[in-house]
């Protein structure tokens, strides 16, 4: 047994000397009942459900020296890359042996003569040495640890006070207070330094479970399978600590008032708290350590001190029903946002629009035109990592912005189809050691099966060499590339198969992604499904999604000094991009809501406290939405809802507006030092705000409003892609979701708005992202939509319809209720599309089996495909499998139909071609000739394509 | 302005100015307004890694944003070096040898202004001949040359002016060997 349990056995031992001052009253509430027992302990009461034995057991670990306090990372077999290891200390070497060996890890630990450790965990495993290999990742061995029991008892009340006999080092003191009402037990603490020191203390008297049941949350590591290591606040999604038999749930939770709002983002350093999972003996009991040794707080000098709350919370329920109740009833989490700071998501989307398409002509972004991509200046310059041409291509079709997808859709579906990696790197790289396997294969896409279908939709299942790349893939494997195939071949026995593989993964309430099931649900209608993806949502939230400082009801300032605060990130890239250091972007310090820089609902999965990537908040408020789960839409609302004008990068380490302000990233690189920008990154993100967008209106107008969107499986920020297949308008089918920037005005920045075209109606969703009635005028641009004033319309109001009216013309006027939402269809309406007129148009040419060919050439393998968005945009692409080490330089010959012979050159790897044809002009006949490195001219067969 | 400066380093070998001239012209660098040091600064912001270089010592020419090029990110002359490559000497020399077209280039376009390149300061030369080298002396705004000429550091150290692009991108080797090597005027 260890030592930690003899202590308070001893201790309470002691405290029977006392026990006439504890046989008092029980202490009770609506939910609680406090009964002192003889030996100091506290049973405690919810109910007839549970019951538990608190005692009154605190630990102060004391250091005279800095501890040394960095992330656990390479020793991720022990605990998680977050945790935290201390370097000054660690535990002798047989008895860090035998411990490993208790706790069920396969390894040896060895030492040299120099007390340099090696961690061997096996062949073909890790053997690690250096950093991690040293220190301790056991927060009980940073210093000495110090024991505590009461020495003294007194009830006052409704407070239990606790005193402790002195050290000569600090004075410690508590009490446990039950609040009237509904409150849960209140465990303060104060720690004064007596001496000039390091101090850390734990309350560690909370009942336990033994060998519990998984409670995601950040302290439970890999698989839920490694304890007894420290997450920092940084790190902590939700600052409670939870254990579960499945039927009771112990938490220990950190009392808002000990962790306020900061007007700076908690970092490593500043980090107030950690959290702990302690296994002893097979029991889980939670720990909360506060001040955090070896973090800014813990160094104190004499004469200071740190206190503390705790809250003890004990339900009987499943653990999100308790995650949910520290989050809403503790935390606050309520929905707060509006658009008031950013604007609407609808212009922002527009913004990021211009952002990746270059309008302004600088650049910013590093289009490469000759890679078909954005550079990834952030990690590794000259090379191209798409995570999916779908994003862009989505924008490219929504925002009916022909030029958008020619310039940029259609290059980055090349690539896709013909990169085999989407770590590119066809020039010689100075490598900054941030990306690992860079390839420079060609011949079949990065994308997967599922990609691949998305494709063959959006292209109106009119090119074939989607279908056919999709067919190379076959047979599936698992769940999505099943549905894929059935989607492919319309054969409902992949359906049941994908339905199948879906339920064996119900089974357990964890594994799988959840993504799978919300679209395995959108598939079958199956609502098991959509319960598994809820299960999961939840995982993913409590693990990954910020739900915590409490949200103060002020205003603070932000930007002072008319400056954007720098990102930590930005001093290391700067000297390694040879920048001077960085300097805050100039702006306007302004006073604002502390809502709105609140990092609720952000991610946070590496060392910064924001992540901005907004791939989550679409599928969990879809999941909100099917399921009716109120916190759920919370959560998600606050990881997108009036954050963004712009990109404004994928992370911040400071609180600042910059992300609100409209040309946050159009600056020159060494100027945008306020968050980890990869400028392609926003290829990732307007997809991401774009399935916010419909899935918010889907989920404002209860479901009457619905686009499907297709899979991007295989991507790791994953969305739905939308724009491909029609949707439905309050019952009517056959709604085109179109959404042009230009197609109208709206004079409220509160506003979201959403269009289709379709049975000869313009539809018209808007929806309000205010708590109070707002009045809309909207202009639409005549160059879009000719509106016949008087032309019939419905409309509906809240989703009630209304009755029926008249069109007002171009201009309309109307108010929206508070979080409303208001909509029409309009008849009679001229309807200008451009990409969609030329997408949808039954005319467009066929791609047929003959529109792909593979050639072998003496310098290797030639392909050749079309590629037809629709009527007036079909090109041929035509790209060489030949390597920079053999091929130097390419020419295309080629000619449609009759037409003269045209060459193009190309003297930069990968050797391709794409050019545009013109419709029922003819086949296109081409043939590829090289410069090989030897300086021999080959020349490949020729390539002859054929539209049906 | 790179294709000029290809054809013109070109035209020199083409023109009869064989390997034998080349070394001897490397036997002037020392008469270069520039020392030895300042060259290996320019190596190695053009190309630290030596990309190209092969198991022989060789230097070939190798895939860049800009089509191929050999040793210190120089147009490749002649195709046939794709086959037997540069020696390291013959890297240098042709180093060397641009560097003197860019210096005969600044000289003229100075004298137009009545500033006798000589006369400068030797850290003006040594911009000047580095951003010629990269940029094209043609391409050098009159207020950059300006600026330069006065070292005026403080618009010399700001990014907006001395920031290179590789293609689409900053170039971070050649920004970062500046910047090292300038950095610490700022503050003097």
């Amino acid at each position: 047994m260890s030592r930690h349990y003899l202590n308070i056995l001893a201790g309470l031992t002691c405290l029977g000397a006392t026990a006439s001052i504890l046989s008092a009253a029980p202490i009770s509430n609506q939910i609680y009942e406090i009964q002192p027992a003889k030996d100091g302990s506290l049973e405690i009461k919810v109910g007839q459900e549970m019951s538990a034995r608190l005692v009154p057991s605190f630990t102060v670990m004391v250091s005279g020296l800095d501890p040394g306090y960095h992330r656990n990372n390479s020793n991720y077999l022990l605990a998680p890359r977050t945790s935290l290891r201390w370097e000054k200390y660690k535990q002798p070497l047989e008895e860090l042996n035998l411990w490993l060996q208790e706790m069920g890890f396969e390894v040896l630990v060895t030492e040299d003569a120099k007390g340099k450790r090696t961690w061997n965990y096996g062949d073909g495993k890790m053997i690690l040495t250096g950093q991690y290999a040293q220190g301790t990742t056991n927060p009980f061995l940073v210093g000495e640890q110090v024991d505590l029991l009461p020495s003294e008892t007194v009830i006052e009340g409704r407070t239990i006070r606790w005193k402790f006999t002195s050290d000569s080092r600090f004075t410690f003191s508590a009490s446990l207070t039950l609040p009237e009402g509904k409150g849960d037990p209140e465990i303060s603490y104060q720690l004064s330094a007596n001496k000039a020191g390091f101090y850390s203390a734990a309350f560690t008297g909370v009942p336990g479970v033994k060998e519990g049941n998984l409670v995601p949350q950040t302290s439970s590591g890999r698989s839920g399978k490694q304890f007894n290591h420290v997450v920092a606040e940084v790190t902590e999604k939700l600052p409670r600590v939870q254990v579960s038999d499945g039927r009771k749930n112990f938490l220990l939770v950190v009392h808002p008032e000990s962790i306020p709002f900061t007007e700076q983002l908690i970092n490593f350093n500043t980090s107030r708290f950690g959290t702990m999972i302690r296994k002893e003996n097979g029991v889980l009991t939670p720990v909360v350590f506060a001040p955090l040794m070896g973090a800014a707080s813990s160094k104190m000098r004499a004469g200071e001190s740190r206190a503390f709350k705790l809250f003890f919370v004990m339900r009987a329920e499943e653990w999100q029903s308790a995650l949910r109740y520290v989050a809403e009833d503790i935390y606050g989490v309520r929905d707060q946002r509006d658009n008031s700071g950013s604007g609407s998501l609808s212009a922002a989307i527009a913004r990021v629009r211009d952002y990746l398409a270059d309008r302004n002509g600088k650049n910013y972004a590093m289009w490469h035109v000759e890679q078909k991509y954005y550079d990834y200046w952030s990690d590794q310059s000259g090379m191209f990592k798409p995570f999916s041409p779908l994003y862009g291509l989505s924008a490219a079709v929504v925002l009916d912005d022909e030029d958008f997808y020619r310039q940029r859709a259609l290059p980055a579906v090349e690539f896709a189809i013909s990169r085999a990696t989407n770590v590119f790197a066809p020039y010689d790289l100075n490598d900054t050691g941030q990306v690992s396997k860079p390839s420079r294969q060609l011949g079949k896409p990065y994308v997967p099966l599922p990609q691949l279908v998305s494709l063959w939709e959006f292209y109106q299942r009119r090119t074939f060499v989607f279908r056919f790349l999709a067919e190379q893939v076959l047979p599936p494997s698992g769940v999505m590339d099943l549905l894929a195939f059935w989607k492919l071949s319309g054969d409902g026995a992949q359906l049941e198969k994908a339905k199948a593989a879906g339920e064996k993964g119900l089974k357990s309430e964890s594994g799988g992604s959840y993504m799978d099931f919300l679209e395995l649900y959108e598939a079958t209608g199956d609502k098991r499904f959509l319960g598994a993806a809820k299960a999961r949502i939840y995982t993913q939230i409590a693990t990954g999604v910020n739900l915590f400082p409490k949200v103060p009801e002020e205003e603070i300032i932000y930007d002072k000094g008319d400056k954007v605060p720098v990102h930590a990130h930005s001093f290391g890239r700067h000297k390694a991009w040879g920048f001077p250091l960085p300097e805050g972007l100039p702006t306007v310090e302004q006073k604002a809501p502390a809502w709105r820089c609140s990092e609720i609902g952000l991610e946070s999965f590496g060392p910064h406290r924001a992540e901005l990537w907004p791939n989550h908040p679409p599928q969990i408020l879809r999941i909100a939405t099917c399921s009716e789960d109120r916190f759920l839409q919370t959560v998600a609302r606050w990881g997108i809802v009036g954050r963004y004008a712009n990109y404004a990068g994928d992370n911040r380490t400071e609180r600042s507006l910059i992300t609100e302000k409209p040309d946050a990233p159009e600056h020159p690189i060494w100027k945008l030092t306020y968050s980890s920008i990869n400028p392609g990154h926003a290829w990732e993100f307007i997809g991401a705000m774009l399935d916010f967008r419909v899935t918010d209106c889907f989920d404002r107008s209860r479901q009457q409003i619905f686009f499907p969107g297709l899979t991007l499986a295989g991507s790791p920020f994953r969305v739905h892609a939308y724009g491909a297949l029609p949707g439905r308008f309050y019952g009517e089918e056959n709604a085109h979701l179109w959404c042009p920037p230009d197609l109208l005005e709206i004079d409220n920045q509160q506003i979201e708005w959403l269009a289709a075209w379709g049975n000869g109606k313009l539809y018209l969703a808007f929806w309000s992202q205010s708590f109070r009635e707002e009045e809309v005028t909207v202009q639409i641009n005549p160059k879009r939509a000719t509106i016949a004033t008087g032309a019939p319309l419905l409309s509906w109001e809240n989703n009630q319809p209304r009755p029926g009216g008249t069109s007002s013309g171009q201009r309309m006027e109307f108010k929206i209720p508070a979080k409303g939402i208001t909509a029409f269809a309009i008849e009679k309406a001229d309807i200008k599309t451009t990409l969609q007129a030329k997408m949808f148009d039954p005319s467009a040419p066929k791609m047929g089996s003959e529109s792909i060919k593979t050639v072998e050439a003496p310098f290797g393998k030639v392909h050749g495909m079309l590629l037809s968005m629709g009527r007036g945009l079909t090109n041929a692409f035509i790209y060489a499998e030949a390597l920079p080490k053999d091929v130097i330089a390419a020419r295309l010959r080629y000619r449609q139909g009759n037409g003269e012979w045209k060459t193009l050159q190309d003297e930069i790897f990968p050797y391709e071609f794409s050019v545009w044809l013109e419709d029922s002009v003819g086949d296109f006949e081409a043939v590829m000739e090289v410069d090989t490195k030897r300086l021999e001219k080959q020349e490949s067969p020729a390539i002859v394509l054929k539209s049906e | 302005m790179k294709q000029n400066r290809t054809f013109l380093f070109a035209t020199a070998l083409w023109l009869g100015i064989g390997l034998r001239s080349v070394f001897a012209l490397t036997q002037g660098a020392d008469q270069l307004p520039i020392s030895p040091e300042f060259i290996g600064y320019i190596k190695a912001a053009a190309n630290p890694a030596k990309h190209g270089q092969g198991k022989d010592g060789r230097f070939y020419p190798y895939p860049t944003p800009q089509g191929y090029r050999i040793g210190y990110r120089q147009p490749v002359p002649d195709k046939a070096l794709h086959m037997r490559g540069w020696s390291a000497e013959e890297a240098d020399a042709a180093l060397v040898q641009q560097l003197k077209i860019v210096e005969s280039e600044l000289r003229q376009r100075l004298l137009k202004d009545g500033v006798n390149f000589d006369q400068m300061q030797p850290a003006c030369r040594e911009i000047l001949l580095d951003y010629g080298f990269t940029e094209g002396v043609a391409k050098l705004k009159p207020e950059w040359i300006q600026a330069v000429t006065q070292l005026d550091w403080v618009r010399i150290l700001n990014p907006d002016f001395y920031v290179r692009y590789d293609a689409d991108w900053p170039d971070s080797i050649r920004n970062k060997a500046f910047f090292e090597r300038w950095g610490k005027k700022g503050k003097q």
